[in-house]
């Protein structure tokens, strides 16, 4: 029972929070609010530093790594407030191209040819999943495609119309096409930094597969993009509480710094607990998904309702101590606090989840 | 990262859970807060160290397994599922005990330790003073040296379990001329001593859970019952708070089984609980689980040579306004019948709920209030000013 990372997945995540200091502050998802989309540069830088393909198998040009790994970066991009598609891409739709890869015939690929050619983006169907992965995966790896899910349960997908492909799941088949190809309608939310849309299937259309099998790797994948908005949501909330320490510990009245009043102090440190508390709970998500346990769903719920919750407190508690100045477009506080609203409707919206949970907990099995 | 319990774990949980099972239906199921009661406890304790299982991660010199501490929180859940009680002993086993071995002399060691873990001696905590419980350097009972012996006179307060324990542990002023958290020394006070005079006082569940300790010129030997030096008090007792906030005060596996019971209430009533409750006993739930995650996480990170430190108030604050919660669910869960206690025919289990929720209302204020936690983290986790 050991909750230990490694040295190496420590400094992967020190790495990461520091390129993300730099190259990913308030002022770039700014930039991300006022363009509508992500930064293509950043993307390929992080893709440089191999975490855009970290779970990608090798076999396509990835680092080979799993959930866990994945898990910390995923926090610091929360705390980061990165607009680029991380969660869709990296956490959910590389790794549901590389569980159907393994599906079909498993095994690696033959060394024919490099990257596929410009003709084969936008073709409607493609007749092989190990084709459509060995297609994708290396260019998703080297930060050149950009491939989200638009799967049930997530009904306003994010990111799609500057995908490049997007991975359509409807009961148990898959479909794969480009933005252009399918019916898509943006639908404006409370994030700049994360546009989300509505996406259906026009009706000449064929999967690329169905099956049972199909269907355990959709929800698989919806399980992922759960338990990783839960650890960007922890990041988040990271994030606000030291912002607003930060302004606690500047702004003065009454002839002090406000951080040392009590009340500003209990504000923050009761949400600092409840953020804190969801840190085992993600990390425990990650490591059910990666062995493929039987409660990965359950645990991926608890994750992101509780860190959904947190993650909303932590607002709360930030935008309080923050006063007026807070509850302006110029304060930095709703850079974060309007990914934490969104994401959290998204992948599970928080009722639904505590319903999930519900019926787990009350069911008439024994523990 | 690999949540799995080894085999070599497992193997110890089975064996846990074995003499636990042989063992169990000698564990009292009175409460340890009248004179009867206690010494049922006592024996208890005696039983668990005769068998082994007293205090599993204590060297086995002292009475223990030498267990890690991943296999002492094994332990604890089993103990707590096979439905065992309250340890009379924890002050000493979990407060006094750790403090010791970090502290004491090889012959304080040798002295203490195996009759705390059989339960021969009980160990009360003798901190708060009338003038003296959140603001602990406030301290004003003093231990004068004359010769060899200290002389104690004082007053100690809200001392959990003093009204039946055999010795305190207690934090006192030997400085006369020091103020605040200076020139304190941590002592030790056999409650049979001549000049100590032991008040119990009546708690809201009608018992004497805790007691005044008056200290009229008390003589204890310096040597052995000093633990560090004279004038370390203050820096002992707050390695102390740090284990009582820790892990080792709470282990998860006692609310685990509270959880376990909730739900169990819960699925009685079938369909006539609300949604609204329904939540209540999932959210609830769901918070065990994640203190149980936690503590594991805490201990893989002191097992890898880590330190808890102020973080030790983020924990004391989740599980005491968790615990509170939890029972709080369970008397809405129990409607009308929430209030009937010990002896009324329609109570469910006898009032054990509404003893229960009485209890966790104190979980907040005793180890340190949720309120000084909530400053102690907002100061030295988060580093916003002090005062």
């Amino acid at each position: 029972m050991q909750f230990t990372l490694t040295d190496d997945q420590r400094l992967l995540a020190e790495g990461v929070a520091a390129f993300l200091a730099g190259e990913c502050r308030p002022a770039h998802v700014r930039q991300a609010w006022d363009s509508g989309r992500f930064d293509a540069g950043r993307w390929k830088a992080l893709a440089g530093l191999g975490v855009v393909g970290l779970t990608v198998p090798e076999r396509f040009g990835g680092l080979g790594m799993g959930d866990v790994d994945l898990v910390t970066l995923l926090v610091e991009a929360g705390r980061a407030a990165l607009p680029e598609p991380l969660l869709e891409v990296s956490a959910v739709s590389a790794a549901l191209l590389a569980d159907l890869a393994d599906l079909d015939g498993g095994g690696p690929e033959s060394d024919e040819g490099g990257s596929p050619t410009v003709d084969q983006i936008g073709t409607p169907t493609l007749e092989h999943i190990d084709s459509l992965a060995a297609t994708w995966l290396p260019r998703i790896a080297a930060g050149d495609a950009i491939v989200v899910p638009a799967l049930e349960g997530d009904p306003y997908p994010a990111n799609v119309e500057h995908a490049d492909l997007v991975l359509v799941g409807r009961g148990n088949a898959l479909y794969a096409l480009p933005p252009h190809a399918l019916e898509v309608t943006h639908q404006p939310s409370v994030d700049p930094a994360r546009p989300t849309a509505t996406v259906a299937l026009p009706t000449a259309v064929a999967p690329i597969a169905s099956g049972p099998e199909v269907a355990q790797a959709l929800a698989r994948a919806s399980t992922r993009g759960t338990a990783a908005a839960a650890a960007m949501l922890v990041g988040a909330g990271h994030a606000m509480i030291e912002l607003a320490v930060e302004y606690a510990n500047t702004r003065e009245q009454f002839g002090k710094p406000i951080g040392s009043f009590q009340a500003v102090k209990h504000h923050l440190a009761t949400a600092f607990v409840e953020v804190q508390f969801c840190r085992p709970l993600v990390e425990r998500a990650a490591s059910s998904i990666a062995t493929g346990d039987a409660d990965a769903v359950i645990h991926a719920a608890m994750a992101k309702a509780m860190a959904a919750e947190a993650a909303a407190g932590a607002a709360k508690a930030a935008l309080q101590v923050h006063g007026a100045i807070g509850y302006t477009w110029e304060c930095d506080l709703q850079l974060w606090m309007k990914r934490v609203w969104s994401l959290s409707a998204a992948w599970g919206d928080t009722e639904s989840l505590w319903r999930t949970l519900d019926a787990h907990v009350h069911a008439a099995t024994p523990d | 990262m690999d949540l799995t319990f080894t085999d070599e774990q497992d193997a110890f949980r089975a064996q846990a859970r074995e003499w636990l099972l042989a063992n169990a239906e000698h564990a009292p199921t009175c409460s340890f807060d009248t004179r009867e009661g206690f010494e049922l406890h006592r024996a208890w304790e005696r039983r668990l160290f005769d068998g082994g299982w007293g205090v599993v991660p204590w060297p086995v010199e002292y009475g223990g397994r030498g267990a890690d501490l991943i296999e002492w929180l094994i332990f604890e859940e089993e103990y707590y599922r096979a439905g065992c009680p309250y340890r009379v002993a924890q002050n000493g086993l979990f407060l006094l005990a750790p403090t010791l071995m970090e502290y004491g002399t090889p012959e304080q060691k040798q002295r203490f330790l195996r009759p705390m873990a059989s339960g021969e001696e009980i160990w009360a905590q003798g901190w708060s003073e009338p003038g003296a419980g959140s603001d602990m350097a406030a301290i004003r009972a003093r231990a004068v040296r004359d010769s060899d012996d200290w002389v104690i006179s004082g007053q100690k307060t809200w001392s959990t379990r003093a009204a039946f324990a055999d010795w305190m542990f207690g934090i006192f002023r030997t400085d006369p001329d020091s103020s605040r958290h200076h020139g304190l020394s941590f002592i030790f006070v056999p409650l049979d001593a001549e000049g100590v005079d032991v008040r119990p006082i009546r708690q809201l569940n009608g018992e004497p859970g805790f007691a005044e300790v008056f200290l009229d010129e008390v003589r204890v030997p310096v040597a052995q019952h000093t633990l560090a030096e004279p004038g370390q008090g203050w820096q002992v007792a707050m390695a102390t708070a740090g284990f009582e906030r820790g892990v080792s005060l709470r282990s998860p596996g006692r609310f685990n089984a509270a959880s376990r019971r909730l739900v169990t209430l819960a699925m009685a009533q079938g369909d006539s609980v609300s949604p609204a409750l329904v939540r209540e006993v999932t959210r609830s739930w769901a918070r065990t689980q994640a203190y149980d995650l936690f503590t594991y996480r805490t201990v893989a990170h002191v097992l890898a040579g880590g330190d808890v430190g102020p973080e030790a108030s983020v924990n004391k604050i989740f599980w005491s306004e968790m615990d509170r919660s939890l029972n709080e669910t369970a008397l809405a869960l129990l409607g009308p019948r929430a209030a009937l206690g010990p002896g009324a025919p329609d109570a469910e289990a006898d009032g054990d709920w509404m003893d229960r929720f009485l209890f966790s209302l104190s979980g907040p204020i005793y180890a340190g209030t949720n309120e000084i936690q909530r400053n102690i983290i907002a100061e030295r986790v988060l580093g916003l000013p002090r005062g």
